[in-house]
């Protein structure tokens, strides 16, 4: 599983570092980035948690 | 996403802020319009049609679409003189403004004031269960983000009771109480005045405060002009003195209604970041405003350029097409894509501010009162306009 941010939907509401630490992370105005690309099995459901709360819909996912 | 087969009505003098039924019912009341009209209009103003858009798929296009719906005005009934920033921009020009604000509202700086905002409402807290109860709004809700705030900025803390009382001028006054606008003029001319005086104090003698950030600051190589210091510093007043204390009456009002709720957040005050999320959902306390910049069919309504919508966070964030058991208040959703801070590049610049506020306020409430209820004896009222609030929340001990 890959995880991607349309920077341009991006608008830094912070769910997703909220979220999912461990796969996302705030840059140093509060716009998510993706910390971890390639999401580790354990972590996919933890992936798509934080994809569907994102007010943007702004987190795509490739399974 | 398109609108019912049926054309939208047209009210004839709906407003949203002195409207009855939504001011004695408020929440139910945006449940009750979505489910019956969906959109409609309001032609109060003869110059334009204002719509209200009043589902969660319809707002939350038309926030992030900002080349269809402008945020030139965020007033939709009335024409005014401001141009407030960076409410009032739109991108590209928007961004330059939001990069000067936006360090000072990150989330690695809010964790940085955590310790700050706790001690500071710790000890309003502590002021108040010497009584019997309080009114959560008077005597915290409105002083707690007020105290955090004014320090942001720089503004003069102990001018805190007359800075509020200019907010609650402007922010509460409705149409029918101020009918030629001469209290909300009055308190944004004081507004402006004041941020003026400070302004022309961090230019001779900077601070390390947010007003000094903002005469320092640069836009296409140059200073901003003392229109933009103005219209940036007053919009920041607004959207910082008065919205946290909203959400605050509302939340703490549901958990006083809902013992069982109330009980588990303070068992469990690893609960508390989720009961904000879901309180920011089910009582989203912003209605905002853009302009159409051209003629389209948009959630069933024949807009023309020039025309206004109306949304309102509230209801966009109840609607059960958006989410399961809409009306039900569950901290344990696992999906809550609520919009109570909006959608595109205008996102609520103070979120992580809030949320943290939020978070602290509802730890160190549930740490230090002990059960409370509403008061029996006590009637609460509503304001509804561009920022909803309780007007009071009496609440006893025990």
């Amino acid at each position: 599983m890959k995880i991607h941010i349309d920077t341009d939907l991006c608008s830094g509401h912070g769910r997703c570092y909220t979220i999912a630490p461990e796969l996302f992370d705030a840059d140093d105005v509060g716009y998510g980035v993706v910390k971890t690309p390639e999401v580790p099995d354990d972590l996919h459901d933890l992936a798509r948690r934080a994809a569907s709360n994102c007010p943007e819909l702004a987190i795509r996912i490739d399974e | 996403m398109t609108g019912p087969h049926t054309a939208p009505k047209i009210f004839e003098a709906f407003d949203h802020s002195s409207d009855p039924a939504l001011r004695a019912r408020h929440f139910g009341e945006w449940d009750r319009l979505r489910e019956v009209e969906g959109s409609f209009g309001s032609s109060l103003n003869p110059d334009r049609t204002v719509w209200f858009l009043l589902r969660y798929a319809d707002i939350h296009t038309a926030l992030q679409d900002y080349e269809l719906f402008s945020s030139s005005s965020v007033i939709p009934f009335t024409d005014e003189a401001h141009h407030w920033i960076p409410e009032e921009i739109d991108p590209p020009e928007h961004n330059k403004y939001r990069r000067i604000l936006n360090p000072a509202f990150s989330p690695q700086v809010v964790a940085g004031m955590e310790g700050a905002i706790r001690v500071a409402c710790a000890d309003l807290i502590d002021g108040l269960t010497g009584a019997a109860g309080c009114d959560v709004i008077a005597d915290f809700s409105r002083q707690f983000p007020t105290r955090i705030f004014m320090r942001i900025m720089g503004l003069p803390v102990e001018r805190a009771d007359e800075l509020l009382e200019m907010v609650h001028n402007l922010m509460h006054t409705n149409p029918t109480d101020d009918p030629d606008g001469a209290i909300r003029g009055g308190a944004m001319m004081a507004i402006y005045g004041l941020l003026t005086e400070i302004f022309h104090s961090r230019r001779a003698a900077p601070h390390d405060d947010l007003m000094t950030t903002l005469v320092q600051a640069e836009v296409d190589g140059r200073p901003l002009s003392d229109d933009e210091l103005r219209e940036t510093g007053f919009l920041l007043y607004m959207a910082g003195l008065d919205t946290v204390a909203g959400a605050i009456g509302y939340v703490i009002k549901h958990l006083a209604e809902n013992p069982d709720q109330q009980r588990a957040v303070r068992e469990r005050p690893a609960s508390i970041p989720a009961v904000v999320e879901e309180a920011l959902r089910m009582y989203s306390i912003v209605t905002t405003s853009r302009v159409v910049t051209r003629d389209v069919e948009f959630a069933g309504c024949p807009m023309k350029a020039g025309d206004r919508i109306v949304v309102p966070t509230a209801s966009a964030n109840r609607d059960p097409a958006a989410f399961e058991d809409a009306t039900t208040f569950d901290a344990d959703r696992t999906v809550n894509r609520h919009i109570a801070f909006g959608a595109g590049p205008h996102r609520c610049l103070g979120s992580h501010l809030a949320r943290a506020e939020l978070r602290i306020a509802l730890e160190e409430w549930h740490a230090r009162v002990p059960r409370y209820r509403l008061d029996p004896d006590a009637t609460i009222t509503e304001h509804i306009g561009g920022v909803a609030g309780l007007d009071s929340l009496r609440v006893t001990w025990g």
